[in-house]
């Protein structure tokens, strides 16, 4: 019975992923187009947690549909840190190795050292397919850099998931901050999505907008079984509103941090919401522009587990959805 | 069976009737202490037990006697005197009525002719629905009961006629079932008849009857975006199918004030005759009334609507009532 169960659970992620909202899903951009965020960050390990990195750290997955047979490429965007995009402290110093891995160990279902929350312990477990380490090199500025080719039989095979790499952003050294994108694309010098892959993290580290009306997003979803998440926020600054919508909530609103500090608060999740995307809206503070504000986000169940953010949401983006009632009165 | 408590070998206690509640006891007596001749006393049931007797005042009893007291479910009590009566040609005896007006037993009535006549007329009782009636006519030298009937109709069964308000309480379901902590939203509606509301629940009466297209926007307090038309509901808002009286709940004794039956809608009905009860004896038949009542008290008015008899000669009927305070001008 419970082997069926699982059979089910599999079927129904695998239907909510290959829906996601639109016709395919298409999702190989990090961060997705859905999020509107514009760069992950990873600082050198010599930064202060203070500019917005607990842990000059930052692990991501992408998951490959275990039907899709073609070589691809896991590109990055301006991975080295100088020049245009990436936050200067001092000389441009900072380096940063970029590792594909891939083979057993990856899947973080099955090896949770592997979520890379903190870069301790096994987080680098799997087989190494590629690594290189950036400087402030030119001809990567504001370019990408592809690693590959790789075939999907080099993943982590999961059931739920399909192939799975991962990829892990060390600030091995120096203090400026990187700012990058990745791509999982069919082509090394273009970005060619593959059909039903998608990509997750567990700990989410980007850059928010520097204007004050842009608002990005990302979309955790939430498993069957979770009643309430625990979500964790560090260094946002006091930069305006999170607020988490959902179909069946309009938004709330939950504590924020400030100057390298972590804030949390637990959510009560409705049954509506389950086998869902939630959607935490980042809203910027209006008074005055917070710049260069780089923070990190996290979400963990009521039993401890963190939970994945999509960056194309299962299920499509959740919309809130007003549901009227009417009671005649003074009869 | 066991005697009544205050019964006396001093003096008599007679003629008991019993209030439909089982509360109160009327009987006469000549018990000491009244206002001469036989009065009419009543006891309240209290812990299971009759309270001392209480003499009903000097506006219903007299120097004379007093006696056959009759309670009827509406609170009217009918009794019998030999006082001189006012009206020429009355007997000795006669049959009259009274009842509490706030809290005080009002000047007794007389029971107009033929009810009382030039003879004794005593011991009247009548039915719950004031059709008709019983009383006993001193003949020679004989009694003899008597049957009285009226023409004046009453339902028993007369449900209060309600005033429809078309008013609704709109909500946004899930904001009230889910969410719990201060949301940065305004939550506005437009109720598809010019007026708007804000709030996630919000009361609105309409005018009339119609469909209304109610739509809800949601402006972003964080955004100040408007979120226009989140949701629309069409509302189809019915007449209840009900006769109805307008009038006032509250007049003077004396005061000239009209009732009509305009509101009432009963669509199908091919309408014979708005009858009205007045509850004191007197009716009226029209859509639109007048009518000046001449004591203060409570009234329940009634109208009673019937249809003409369809193909087949079957008739309709409806009921309703309205309760109008009648105050004593100062």
């Amino acid at each position: 019975m419970i082997f069926l169960k699982k059979i089910i659970y599999t079927c129904l992620i695998t239907i909510l992923f290959l829906m996601s909202g639109r016709d395919v899903i298409y999702s190989q951009a990090v961060p997705g187009q859905d999020e509107n965020i514009q760069f992950l960050v990873t600082f050198g390990k010599q930064g202060e947690t203070s500019w917005g990195d607990d842990d000059f750290s930052q692990t991501w997955f992408f998951a490959v549909p275990k039907d899709f047979k073609g070589r691809f490429y896991i590109r990055v965007f301006d991975p080295d840190a100088g020049g245009e995009n990436d936050e200067q402290k001092g000389e441009w110093d900072s380096r940063t190795l970029f590792s594909v891995y891939g083979g057993k160990g990856v899947d973080p279902e099955v090896n949770d050292d592997s979520r890379g929350i903190q870069p301790t312990g096994q987080y680098k477990s799997g087989t190494l397919l590629a690594s290189r380490t950036f400087g402030s090199e030119r001809q990567y500025d504001n370019k990408y850099y592809s690693f590959g080719p790789f075939n999907p039989a080099e993943g982590d095979y999961s059931e739920k998931w399909g192939y799975i790499f991962k990829v892990i952003a060390d600030g091995v050294s120096g203090d400026d901050g990187n700012l990058y994108r990745y791509f999982l694309s069919r082509e090394p010098n273009a970005d060619v999505p593959i059909e039903g892959a998608n990509a997750f993290t567990y700990e989410y580290t980007f850059r928010m907008w520097n204007n004050t009306k842009s608002i990005s997003h990302i979309y955790p979803f939430i498993d069957e079984g979770v009643v309430y998440v625990k979500q964790k926020n560090f260094d946002w600054d006091d930069d305006g509103t999170i607020l988490v919508v959902s179909r069946v909530r309009k938004g709330i609103t939950v504590p924020i941090s400030s100057e390298n500090d972590w804030a949390e608060s637990r959510i009560r999740v409705e049954p509506a919401e389950i086998n869902s995307s939630l959607d935490f809206q980042f809203h910027k503070k209006q008074e005055f522009l917070v710049r260069n504000n780089n923070v990190v986000i996290s979400l963990e169940n009521q039993r401890g587990d963190n939970l994945k953010f999509f960056s194309a949401p299962i299920g499509g983006v959740p919309v809130y959805d007003p549901k009227i009632g009417v009671r005649q009165i003074g009869k | 069976m066991k005697p009544f408590e205050y019964n006396s070998t001093e003096y008599s206690v007679a003629h008991p009737s019993v209030s439909r509640d089982g509360k109160y006891l009327f009987f006469a007596s000549d018990m000491p202490g009244g206002q001469g001749g036989s009065d009419i006393y009543y006891c309240e049931f209290v812990n299971n037990a009759w309270s001392s007797p209480k003499n009903l005042g000097s506006k219903v009893n007299s120097p004379a006697k007093e006696n056959y007291p009759f309670i009827h479910p509406s609170g009217r009590l009918y009794f019998s005197s030999d006082r001189p009566a006012e009206v020429p040609g009355l007997g000795g005896m006669n049959i009259y009525y009274t009842s509490l007006v706030f809290g005080e037993w009002d000047d007794p009535l007389l029971m107009p002719e033929p009810v009382n006549s030039a003879s004794d007329d005593f011991a009247f009782v009548i039915a719950d629905d004031l059709r008709e009636g019983f009383f006993t006519r001193k003949s020679g030298r004989y009694d003899d009961i008597w049957m009285m009937s009226s023409a004046i109709i009453r339902k028993q069964e007369c449900p209060p006629s309600v005033r429809e308000t078309f008013c609704y309480e709109f909500f946004d379901e899930n904001a009230v079932k889910f969410d719990t902590m201060p949301v940065p939203f305004k939550f506005r509606w437009s109720f598809g008849d010019g007026e708007t509301g804000e709030g996630v629940t919000v009361q609105h009466c309409f005018k009339s009857p119609g469909t209304y297209v109610v739509r809800l926007d949601i402006i972003n307090l964080l955004t100040n975006e408007v979120e226009q038309n989140q949701k629309s509901y069409t509302l189809e808002i019915e007449r209840t199918e009900q006769a109805y009286i307008s009038g006032p709940d509250k007049c003077f004794e004396g005061e000239k004030v009209v009732f009509d039956a305009d509101s009432t809608w009963l669509p199908g009905w091919s309408i014979n005759q708005f009858y009205w009860n007045f509850d004191d004896e007197t009716i009226a038949i029209g859509t639109k009334v007048e009518k000046m009542f001449a004591r203060p008290g409570s009234y329940n008015i009634q109208l009673i609507v019937n249809s003409a008899p369809d193909a087949s000669g079957r008739t309709k009927e409806i009921c309703v009532s309205k309760n109008v305070a009648v105050i004593r001008k100062q």
